[in-house]
């Protein structure tokens, strides 16, 4: 190590943790560990579970939207006599079932499970540093989203059911204990829960922030980072912006239902009651909420596109395209996010010309989004393109990308969102851009860097049938959302039974239903590969794909401080396949410059 | 049962992966050992995806056929036509660029999946295709956002006409109320601390604020005895079985006190102000259908007695939140009475049978019930059609 030692001045303090190893007890290892490595995997593991548990709710409610007033033993073994008599969903327990599957997946699994595995994982090993700036704060980090999941997983077993008002919790709804059972002790959980979260997810922020910024290796410039890196800083920058409002958000709602104030409520005559409240705005709420909720979809979608974007690179052997345009593309993205909340309160009855406003800076969004995805169609032009299972999410998350995209054209403005407001169109497109767009891109990160992870490969073959399981159900799933949207079916119904309006397009939601069936039971492929591979899979060797960046010069063994000895040195950027004048299609980044050759990409 | 269902497919995926892993170890000796996955895996990957982008494209144009009947109900509404238009050019667009990104995707998976002795372009930067790709996004984009804007702008500030209708929709869990403002064509003035019984949408007569300031010391009278009794049994009993009871009992009192002030205090202010009461007298309260007159504008305002709803009116393109404490506007003027209606979504290929309202916002448990029929009628049927109910005046005091 001392030979190199000299080239870590100023960002180091971490060269001699590779001695430490055999200090380590089993809980210091594996359970309050410190180490990068595993709290990765100890987040990937949790999300892995809360993800279950949003998806098997999901199946609930589309059994009863497929076959309303049906008995499914499903439901009944799953909710009991109370929520389900005789196996029929109670409406109370079907809203409460569709809040908490959007709470768990936007926030415990695609916000929590894909920065905190992720840039965890990468953001030291790709940037060449023994560890986070801090591994106890990265430690606590994890132990707080575990709580806040535990949790949200209690508040499903109160005796009033969890929150029911929606993962947006608007007030009143969310602030009357009596306007819904799921706004009594449930409610109060779900704040609690999110409030922890919130904690969790701004101490891993601020970790990712320090670390990108001091920690990189000698000769990693911003210039010379993966994107992947660029978007877990971007990210990180636009959670420890917004979560704070989110939290602020909660608070009020918290004083407003156990303190007697009334930031959120007035005018409200309930059950016979005119509430004391009297001044505050529901429309408050909806700004504070959306403040945070527009630049989450952007905290969702950001890692998950800086996953794809090492993937395709990787697999088409070709360096990605418009590198520069792709990071400037990212930052124009992050700053319009905080600019276009309003976008989901069109028909809130906020002033018309607010809505003007946001019509505009919302349908700006698709121009660096739309750079994105020609970048990436450049990429895999003329490429060589290994179509590994991680590949193939990348390609899919591409597909979705755009597709989602696509719709939110209508929806962004606000002349058209008049009509589909609320509708299943909405959906439709924040399910195939943002669920299962984000999901794809961690799924490529999951069969990518899995050899990373447990220094094992996932079977490939299982990995294709995952894919295709997924992408016909994803689409098959969402894609006829858009129709019954069109048609006026509004979001969060327990049956369309109820309007003459509505009494043809019940075949729509059979059909959805059964493609979310199919695509559940393929979940379970990847289940089994995953857990499969972590003891019994193939071993893998150090460079399983190729890869240019820092990582893949690791041991496989995982040892604290990633490298026995000196960090790795930076010379070029990450992206060097199949560049002319070398012998092999990729040159890693620790590799010097040859004599003339040149940096310039 | 479920969990039979569940065993049988943890043994399904368990049998697969089995099938798969022989079928792998036999097949590993075949290709290159560097590779994880073999160039034949490689090829049969890269022509799935080319089938299943046919596949995803033959079977969006199906459902474009057999579905198409459902994309936006027959318009029935001058300003939707406007809305149609933009609708129309923008899904256009979008059709468009889905398939010729997708297609330039799939064929670019086609074509250069990897092979064995094919090296890929060294290609990392093209500026002037970079410059194209952001500069046509950017010129298509900000022609929509204009034509997006103008639309957005003659649809929400649509100037009211001599003979437009102002009306009010009061939602509440889960019902709707309509109010019509009756022969002086003028809404009285509303407040939810009159809300009582028999004046559901608190409508600010002169009656009707007394009746209400009555109601509300009848109920101060009974709470404070509830409270007295409730107290007695926990804080004096050591019952903490009843503490929720007493609780409730307190906050309502105490909200009660609250109305009671409110209105002594609305008194005083409007004492010598008859005019103010005036409006309200004649308005007409409809709790059962939406009438509506065609080709006369309706000036919509809206209002919420508890939590959030949302107006939505799928056939009339409008839509707007009922908010608790604020009110809220959106103007229409249908363009064809119920019956009408029906013959033009017939000659549209769309099947219609009534306008309804729909309730937009989640709600609480009946969400999904909070329906209200909508009827179109003449402007002649429509005033005989109102004709038939009280004004609000008669109905407080049960003339």
């Amino acid at each position: 190590m001392s030979d190199h030692g000299h080239h870590n001045e100023g960002h180091h303090g971490h060269d001699d943790h590779g001695h430490h190893e055999h200090h380590e007890t089993f809980i210091s290892k594996y359970i309050f560990s410190q180490d990068h490595k595993i709290i990765a995997k100890q987040f990937l593991i949790t999300a892995i579970i809360m993800a279950v548990i949003g998806m098997g709710m999901s199946l609930i409610f589309r059994l009863q939207l497929a076959w309303p007033g049906e008995k499914f033993a499903f439901s009944n073994f799953f909710l009991g006599d109370k929520w389900a008599p005789d196996g029929v969903l109670d409406p109370n327990m079907y809203l409460a079932l569709v809040t908490i599957h959007g709470t768990i997946i936007v926030f415990f699994v695609l916000t929590g499970g894909l920065s905190g595995t992720f840039s965890n994982l990468l953001i030291p090993y790709q940037l060449g540093a023994r560890d986070m700036a801090s591994g106890f704060l990265n430690m606590i980090s994890y132990w707080l989203f575990f709580l806040s999941s535990c949790i949200m997983i209690a508040s499903c077993f109160v005796e009033t059911g969890p929150a029911s008002a929606g993962w947006t919790v608007y007030p009143p709804l969310s602030a009357i204990q009596k306007a819904i059972p799921g706004s009594g002790l449930g409610m109060t959980l779900w704040l609690v829960s999110m409030a922890i979260f919130i904690a969790s997810s701004l101490l891993g922020s601020l970790n990712y922030i320090v670390t990108v910024f001091n920690l990189r290796t000698k000769g990693m410039t911003m210039t010379r980072m993966p994107l992947t890196i660029w978007c877990f800083l971007i990210t990180a920058v636009l959670g420890v912006l917004s979560f704070p409002v989110l939290l602020s958000c909660c608070l009020l709602l918290i004083f407003d239902r156990s303190f007697g104030t009334a930031f959120y409520l007035s005018d409200i005559f309930f059950s016979g009651v005119p509430l004391e409240a009297t001044g505050g705005s529901p429309l408050l709420f909806e700004h504070l909420f959306w403040f945070l909720g527009h630049p989450e979809v952007y905290i969702i979608l950001l890692p998950a596109l800086g996953l794809i974007s090492e993937v395709i690179s990787t697999n088409s052997r070709k360096p990605i395209f418009g590198y520069r345009a792709m990071i400037v593309s990212i930052l124009a993205i992050a700053f319009l996010s905080f600019i276009v909340w309003g976008h989901h309160m069109f028909m809130t009855g906020m002033n018309p010309f607010l809505g003007t406003v946001f019509t505009f800076t919302t349908l700006l969004i698709a121009i660096p989004s739309a750079i994105k995805v020609f970048n990436y169609l450049a990429t895999i032009w003329k490429g060589n393109l290994r179509l590994s299972p991680a590949m193939m999410f990348a390609l899919g998350m591409v597909s979705l990308f755009i597709s989602g995209g696509l719709t939110g054209l209508i929806l962004g403005d606000s002349a058209l969102d008049i009509n589909i407001h609320d509708t299943y169109f909405v959906v439709g497109h924040f399910h195939i851009v943002m669920g299962a767009g984000a999901i794809f891109g961690m799924f490529a990160g999951v069969y990518h860097w899995f050899p990373r992870m447990y220094g094992r490969m996932m079977m490939p073959k299982l990995g294709f049938l995952h894919f295709w399981m997924t992408i016909v159900g994803v689409y098959g799933v969402f894609f006829p959302m858009h129709f019954l949207g069109l048609a006026g079916v509004p979001r969060r119904y327990f049956s369309n039974e109820e309007y003459v309006l509505f009494q043809d397009v019940q075949p729509i939601n059979i059909i959805i239903t059964c493609f979310a069936i199919m695509a559940a039971i393929g979940q379970f492929v990847f289940i089994f590969n995953f857990f499969y591979s972590i003891f019994k899979g193939r071993k893998s060797n150090q460079n399983p794909w190729g890869s240019n960046t820092l990582e893949w010069t690791a041991p496989i063994e995982r040892i604290h401080g990633n490298w026995p000895n000196a960090i790795p040195e930076v010379h070029r950027w990450p992206y060097d396949y199949s560049k002319p004048g070398h012998d092999t299609d990729f040159v890693p980044q620790s590799v010097p410059l040859k004599e003339g050759e040149s940096d310039g990409h | 049962m479920a969990l039979l269902i569940f065993l049988t497919v943890v043994l399904v995926v368990v049998a697969v992966a089995k099938i798969m892993r022989s079928h792998e170890l036999s097949t590993k000796l075949d290709g290159d050992q560097a590779d994880f996955i073999s160039l034949s895996e490689i090829k049969t990957q890269g022509f799935l995806y080319a089938l299943f982008g046919a596949i995803l494209f033959i079977l969006i144009i199906v459902q474009m056929c057999v579905w198409g009947k459902y994309i936006l109900p027959s318009s029935a509404s001058v300003h939707g036509d406007e809305i149609d238009n933009l609708f129309d050019v923008t899904m256009y667009l979008i059709l468009f660029t889905f398939f010729v990104t997708h297609i330039v995707m799939f064929g670019f998976i086609y074509k250069y999946y990897q092979k064995k002795d094919q090296k890929a372009y060294w290609f990392p930067h093209n500026n002037k295709l970079e410059m194209a790709w952001t500069i046509i996004p950017a010129i298509v984009l900000l022609s929509l956002i204009t034509y997006g804007l103008s639309t957005w702008q003659s649809v929400m500030y649509q100037d009211s006409t001599k003979d437009s209708v102002k009306l009010e929709l009061v939602a509440e869990q889960f019902k709707w109320t309509v109010r019509y403002p009756g022969k002086d064509r003028v809404l009285g003035k509303v407040n939810f601390s009159a809300i009582t019984g028999t004046n559901g949408i608190g409508i600010m007569t002169s009656a009707a604020v007394d009746s209400s300031l009555v109601d509300t010391r009848k109920q101060i009278a009974a709470l404070e005895i509830t409270v007295k009794e409730l107290d007695s049994l926990v804080n004096i009993g050591g019952w903490s079985g009843k503490a929720d009871d007493l609780d409730d009992a307190e906050d309502n009192l105490s909200a009660f006190k609250a109305n009671e002030r409110r209105l002594i205090r609305f008194q005083e202010e409007h004492k010598k102000d008859a005019a103010y009461y005036k409006g309200g007298e004649d308005d007409v309260v409809v709790r059962d259908t939406l009438y509506l007159a065609r080709d006369r504008m309706a000036e919509f305002t809206f209002r919420s007695k508890d939590v959030l709803h949302s107006a939505y009116f799928p056939h009339f393109r409008a839509q707007m939140n009922c908010v608790p404490g604020q009110k809220t506007y959106f103007t229409f003027t249908p363009k064809y009475t119920t019956e009408e209606m029906k013959e033009v979504a017939a000659s549209e290929g769309k099947k219609f049978v009534m306008y309804e309202l729909v309730c937009n916002k989640i709600c609480g448990a009946s969400h999904y019930k909070m329906r209200f029929p909508i009827v179109v009628l003449t402007q002649k049927d429509f005033d005989a059609r109102i004709a038939t109910y009280k004004v609000f005046g008669d109905e407080l005091t049960g003339k």
